[in-house]
């Protein structure tokens, strides 16, 4: 009786913050962005392209756009627009799973660390510590250079880098957690570690885990850019990244707009689409916003 | 705890880092595909006892404890082992190209870092305006484009179309040009790549800086020294600005990180001969003895550089040049 | 003769739910040299009220209403640099909980130092002489002036801040909880102190309070606000002697006294009622144990009644 109960409570509270989600206009915009890329991604086939890896034949080398290549063609006679929809594959599943992958480590070690403190938490501090003191570029650079160009592998190495800090960010909402006092009403009635930990300070720590993913999924997006651009990325697929490292490589940067100008385009407005919803979710959960905005 | 005994502290956590990094270093680098030897030396006429010669000589016939040792030993020398690609010593490498990149990047965040806190914290202090407002948005937008692609946009509108600046490098080639002539050659050559850095990272100043004058703000303090009758401008510099400030400094150490990255992106576009354009060099021609190397610098001078401006935050702040309370 | 004088101030804060009404139509006046107390519980307009008197109230607060006369001079007509002008060197506050009310990067020296040198024409020679002699004044040694604000208990933090706010020889000071969230011996050596500064400096003063030992202690004229409004007004004395309204009646019945015997503490039932939407009538009537039909419908209107200034109906 009591757990349905507060399974309701916790689904009003749900339905609650996405009403907010909504009215906030940044936050709209952002989905907005993030909608139409899914789309892209998803329906790739649909959308007047070919097999983006497809070279082409001579007389079609560096065309701008015309009605048969809407965004004209690279120095091997690709289809820059299938190029970009398939690019938008690489991109999302990237930015994703290595998001998913970092808040999820970096969630565990954070709750632990925050949740059990003294030594355990000392040493993972510092382990937590250490990894963000070291520069993430070359770090990444050194990993993907060292493991090879694996699509697999960018995403490890973007995890790797990345989840020091969010574990820094769940350790200090579970320490300051901690210190409520519900979490002492529930030790009286003799609640266990696992108990608490997973039954009370972990749903209020989601909502934080939630926006921090959305940042991370930026930070992601970012990374495989860079990474391709330098020539670590996946040659089997086609990111954004890796058509401004061709674009780069072959020289032709100076004429060829077409083919510059949309995958930067695309990089930058997805990782505001997402930097616009994570802001809109900082706010809908930053407290005195019902109040301020009226609610 | 007194400055003294906080100035130890960080230096011996420093050093603690170091010796980590350099750890970290070795280990993933054992990790690399192929056998070094064969990789330096592709000629197929060296025998099989020269080859275990040059084993001997590079410390690779060891067990990993001893590679280790041995890894230490030529650090401590300042030995950061042999290009692949160009046939000498990493060190070499390294150190002819390590000033291009200083001065373009201490011009850059300098710039950076002086105009993005001014305006930071302007925008705190005129909330909600219009020109807050502007400054805000411009800083987020910025803040969302990768340093290389400011870098594609800016060389493709100034350099290729505009050819206003030059399209990379760091002097025109073959000009012959030496003393202010050759100096101004280079600062031309500087404008575009300092200008995606400074850019790139004004956003963060700014940004910081705004929030951390809203902080400030909220702080009784202010209210008191208004009650008190100062003047704005008394109370802007004294009160507002001296301590929204010391956060800043803070997070500057933490934000000399990402100044790396933007280095090697910003330098790889505009070709600029420095270090961040020798990690993409490294990487295309597979050289890890390379790589290894820009790593620990470029790792090393993060955690100096901390170093420098944590001991700078301890001497600002009084609470820690001083100590605690006393009665 | 009067240095202060509020007639009819509304102060009224603009909510999305609507404006609620922190100060609603309140009159009092002090004379020169005499220390007026302001008592009520939390939430009933006093600290607005103590810092409109120097114009602090913040958007979405606004001064709607009335006068507020100091020294001859209506305060809500001034322009900002007029009032910036007053503020420390005629009208000054100490403000409740010093903690965080001093810059922590500034010698405590220093800060008084600066409010010298903005309001007089001295050198910074004799500023620091006289910073050094107010911190002697209140107690603190003058060597301690070199020292910063997190060297400092929380006691010795409000003297600092008492002698920041007397050492410009200021008309008017205004007091807000001046004691509250200190220790008990502290409480006792910080009022000591206040009293011992009205009587050197010839200070007028505002005392805000929700604890009626302070007012006690310290002032001459009480004023009790409740929900915005005051509700009984006369000197300290006669207020615990004979208090008329049934809200004061209360609080004081709500003190427990160490001598005497035992009783059940009293409280009053009930809770203070949202200035949004304020009760009909008397705003005091749903907590009031006398409350009469009149008393739901009409407000009271403040008359004399012997010494003291009452609003209540049954009185009338």
């Amino acid at each position: 009786m009591t757990i349905s109960l507060r399974f309701l409570r916790r689904l009003k509270k749900l339905r609650e913050f996405f009403s907010l989600l909504v009215r906030n206009r940044m936050g709209l915009v952002g989905l907005a962005i993030i909608i139409f890329f899914l789309i892209l991604a998803l329906f790739a086939p649909f959308l007047r392209t070919v097999n983006p890896t497809k070279v082409g034949t001579s007389e079609n080398i560096l065309l701008p756009p015309s009605s048969q290549f809407w965004l004209g063609t690279d120095d091997l006679a690709k289809d820059v627009w299938s190029q970009i929809v398939y690019g938008s594959r690489i991109s999302l599943t990237v930015g994703f799973l290595a998001a998913i992958i970092t808040v999820f480590t970096g969630s565990l070690i954070g709750l632990i660390a925050g949740f059990y403190g003294g030594k355990i938490g000392e040493v993972l501090m510092r382990i937590v510590d250490f990894f963000m003191m070291l520069p993430m570029l070359p770090l990444m650079i050194v990993l993907a250079a060292v493991l090879g160009p694996n699509i697999w592998n960018i995403i490890f190495v973007i995890s790797i880098v990345s989840w020091p800090t969010t574990a820094r960010v769940i350790r200090s909402q579970v320490l300051s957690l901690k210190e409520r006092t519900f979490i002492e009403a529930a030790r009286c009635i003799g609640a266990s570690d696992s108990l608490l930990m997973f039954g009370e300070i972990l749903p209020n720590v989601v909502p934080i885990m939630f926006a921090e993913s959305v940042l991370m999924v930026t930070e992601a997006i970012y990374a495989e850019a860079v990474l391709s651009f330098l020539g670590l990325g996946d040659p089997m697929s086609i990111s954004w990244g890796m058509m401004l490292h061709f674009a780069f490589e072959s020289g032709t940067m100076g004429k060829a707009f077409w083919w510059v100008l949309p995958p930067i385009a695309c990089i930058v407005i997805l990782i505001i689409g997402f930097t616009f919803l994570g802001t809109a979710i900082t706010d809908v959960l930053e407290p005195g916003y019902k109040e301020a905005h009226g609610f | 705890m007194g400055l003294k005994e906080f100035v130890v502290k960080k230096i011996i956590a420093a050093i603690i880092t170091i010796f980590a990094i350099v750890s970290v270093n070795f280990v993933i680098f054992r990790m690399a595909p192929g056998d070094p030897v064969r990789m330096m030396f592709k000629d197929p006429r060296i025998s099989g006892e020269q080859m275990q010669l040059i084993r001997e000589k590079f410390g690779l016939d060891k067990p990993l404890w001893g590679q280790f040792i041995f890894y230490l030993k030529e650090l401590s020398h300042g030995e950061l082992g042999l290009s692949f690609w160009q046939r000498r010593p990493v060190r070499e490498v390294i150190a002819e190209k390590i000033p291009q990149t200083l001065l373009l990047v201490l011009t850059a965040l300098a710039i950076a870092m002086i105009s993005g806190t001014i305006l930071g914290a302007f925008s705190g202090w005129k909330r909600g305006t219009r020109v807050d407002s502007f400054i805000l948005a411009l800083s987020l937008t910025m803040y969302s484009i990768p340093a290389f692609s400011l870098g594609i946009i800016l060389l493709l509108i100034f350099a290729y179309t505009l050819s206003i600046f030059p399209l990379g490098g760091m002097t025109t080639p073959a000009s012959g040009l030496t003393g202010l002539g050759y100096w101004k050659d280079v600062l031309w050559h500087m404008c575009l790549p300092a200008f995606s850095i400074v850019m790139w990272y004004i956003g963060e100043y700014v940004l910081l800086t705004r929030s951390s004058m809203l902080d400030t703000l909220r702080k009784d303090y202010i209210l008191t020294a208004r009650a008190k009758g100062l003047k704005e401008s008394t109370i802007l510099i004294n009160h507002a600005l001296r301590n929204a400030l010391l956060p800043v400094i803070t997070i500057t150490g933490v934000n000399i990180g990402f100044a790396v990255c933007g280095v090697i992106e910003v330098e790889t576009v505009f070709s600029w001969p420095g270090i961040g354009r020798l990690v993409y060099d490294a990487v295309m021609k597979r050289d890890y003895p390379l790589l290894q190397g820009l790593f620990l610098v470029f790792a090393i001078s993060v955690v100096l550089a901390n170093l420098v401006i944590d001991l700078i935050y301890g001497y600002i702040d009084p609470r820690i040049k001083v100590g605690g309370e006393k009665k | 003769m009067a240095l202060l004088e509020v007639k009819n101030l509304k102060i009224y804060y603009f909510t999305r739910k609507g404006p609620a009404k922190a100060v609603d139509g309140i009159n009092f006046s002090i004379d020169k040299n005499k220390t007026l107390g302001l008592i009520g519980e939390s939430g009933c307009g006093k600290t607005t009220t103590a810092l409109s008197l120097m114009r602090f109230v913040k958007p979405p607060g606004r001064i709607v209403k009335g006068k507020i006369v100091f020294d001859g001079r209506n305060i809500i007509s001034m322009s900002n640099e007029e009032i910036r002008l007053l503020r420390g060197k005629e009208i000054s506050i100490v403000f409740q909980g010093a903690q965080n009310a001093l810059n922590p990067v500034m010698t405590i020296e220093k800060q008084i130092i600066e409010e010298i040198l903005e309001h007089e024409s001295v050198t910074e020679d004799e500023a620091r002489k006289r910073a050094r002699n107010q911190l002697n004044l209140v107690g603190i040694g003058d060597e301690r002036g070199k020292n910063y604000p997190h060297e400092f208990s929380g006691g010795m933090k409000q003297r600092v801040m008492i002698a920041m706010a007397t050492v410009c020889n200021p008309k008017l000071l205004i007091l807000d909880e001046p004691i509250t969230g200190l220790d008990v011996i502290v409480q006792r050596q910080i009022l000591n102190l206040i009293n011992d500064l009205k009587a050197k400096l010839q200070l007028t003063t505002v005392i805000i309070a929700h604890d009626l030992s302070v007012i006690a202690e310290t002032c001459d004229k009480v004023a009790v606000m409740y929900a915005g409004k005051i509700v009984e007004q006369a000197s300290a004395v006669s207020l615990y002697k004979n208090p008329m309204h049934p809200y004061s009646q209360a609080l004081i019945e709500a003190y427990p006294s160490i001598k005497g015997e035992k009783k059940k503490l009293k409280s009053i039932p009930g809770a203070p009622p949202r200035l949004v939407t304020p009760p009909p009538g008397c705003r005091f009537h749903p907590r009031c144990p006398y409350a009469a039909d009149i008393c739901r419908k009409e407000e009271p209107i403040m008359r004399e009644k012997g010494e003291h200034l009452v609003a209540c109906h049954l009185l009338d």
